[in-house]
Parts: C-alpha cells; structure tokens; sequence
C-alpha cells in the first residue's frame, strides 16, 4: 500500500518543507521569486496534495480491509470465509465473482445514484457509532437489501434470466427486476452472513490470491 | 513584519499542520484517520490556511510594528 502511496508522500512532505519555510520566513516573499514561491507552497501543493489525499482516502475506504479493520466487523470477514456454496457472500467471495478487494463495497453500496456518498454519510455514523454509541448485535441493514444491487451484475446474465428456479412461475422473474420478490429474504438465496452460526460452519483455508 | 508577513505566517503554518496531519494519516487504512483527515486535517485545516492566504493576496498591505 505504502508503494502505490510513495508519490503522494513524497508530494506532502515537500509541500510540508515549502509550506513549513514560508511560515518560518515570511519575508522572503519581498523578492519577486519568494512570492512566487508563495504561491506555489500555499496554493498550488496544498490544493494537489489535499485533492490526491482524499482521493487516495475515498480509494481506499472501498477496501474489504478496511471495513474489516472494525472489531465488530471481524466476524462478517470470517464468513467470507465459509466452506459452502449455499453462502452467498462466501460463494462470491471465493469464486472471484466480486472482487475480493473490495468485497463489502461492491455488495454493500448503493448502485443508484449518489450511491458513494450515501455509503460515505453512513460510514461516518458507523464511526460515531463504533466509537461513542452502541452497535447492535448481530448489526443490521438500514434497509432490507435491494435487488438492483444483486441485478447489477446478475441482469441480463443466462444464470439469472434463463434459471430454472427464476422461471418456474410467471412473473417471478419482472418481481424480481421490479424488487417486489426478494433475492435474499423470499427463501432462495437467504444464507448470508450468518455470524451467529460461524463457530458451526466449516471454513475454506485456501490462499486468497 | 507587516499585516501581509503576518497572514502568510499563520498561512503556512496552518497548511505545515494540515499537510502532517494528512502524512499521518495515509500511513494507516482505516476508518479513524479517514475521518479525521477529512474534519482536522485536508478539509478544514489546509482550506483555513488556503483563505487566509487568499486573504493575504488581495486585503491592503499596510506596514505594521
């Protein structure tokens, strides 16, 4: 992490010595080429190194380590790890099917629009929560899990619109689509998480490539 | 030192304490110092020492102590 980051740093740090040296000095923007200086240790770094940090921050708060750096979440990184295909977050994590980097985001965003920065003002109460309130046990969604974030990669695919199961009754499958009929919680695909039940499970020991 | 000196002093050194706030905080990925970067150091430290400099470029320069 800290190599794709080496330029970043090296751009603050000399921001820092720039911005630290006009601080010190102050009268050195008399000359003509200490207000140059000025303008490009106060402005132009700050503004680059403000706008890359946060970018660089916004990156990394997708990460499936960074969600799992909570104590509380401990347990949902384990079940990742669960050795039966009924699981759907564990059969998708696995199986490549979601990127095993950004695990959580990609299931656990929102995929309408401003979906990121709904994600972002709910992570700043999980912050507040984790820290100053009480989590509750096992945590649970703000709101029952739509289908749009399933269809997002599941629509149009053969498994989803040709599946025996999908098409046994007419209309399940525009339900489906139109989330009157649950992916999740109708009874199909309803093994989840299960946190509660993980010291019962078997676990895939394999090496997350 | 003049009004002018005075300002980008305090510019720079707000930006100096903003910027290693933000050094701090990108060596460790989790929620904490994202968030604390975000509230103490990039978005509200650096920008108060980015208008203070601003400040500094356009308010009348006067000659002080």
């Amino acid at each position: 992490m800290l190599e794709s980051t080496a330029p970043l740093i090296a751009l603050i740090i000399i921001s820092i010595v720039l911005a630290g040296t006009l601080a010190l000095r102050p009268s050195i923007t008399s000359a003509r080429a200490g207000k140059m200086l000025a303008f490009v240790a106060l402005l132009v770094f700050p503004v680059m190194a403000g706008t890359l940090g946060t970018t660089e921050h916004l990156k990394r708060s997708t990460s499936t380590q960074f969600c799992l750096s909570c104590h509380i979440m401990e347990d949902y990184g384990k079940s990742l790890r669960i050795d039966d295909r009924e699981y759907m977050p564990a059969v998708h994590y696995q199986n490549n099917l979601i990127p095993r980097d950004h695990a959580c985001y990609t299931c656990h965003t929102n995929y309408a629009m401003f979906g990121g920065v709904q994600a972002k003002i709910k992570g700043l109460k999980h912050v507040y929560v984790n820290y100053l309130g009480a989590a509750e046990d096992p945590i649970k969604l703000y709101e029952p899990y739509n289908n749009r974030e399933c269809l997002h990669c599941h629509l149009g695919s053969r498994s989803f619109e040709e599946g025996a199961t999908h098409l046994q009754e007419d209309g399940h499958l525009d339900a489906m689509k139109r989330n009157e009929l649950s992916c999740s919680s109708s009874g199909c695909h309803s093994l989840i998480h299960n946190v509660k039940g993980l010291k019962d499970l078997p676990f895939w020991e394999g090496e997350v490539k | 030192m003049t009004t002018i000196e005075r300002r980008l002093r305090l510019a720079g050194g707000l930006i100096t304490i903003g910027l290693l706030i933000e050094l701090v905080s990108l060596l460790v990925s989790s929620p904490t110092p994202f968030y604390f970067f975000l509230f103490a150091g990039g978005a509200a430290v650096v920008a108060v020492g980015l208008l203070i400099y601003l400040l500094a470029l356009v308010s009348r320069t006067e000659k002080s102590g």
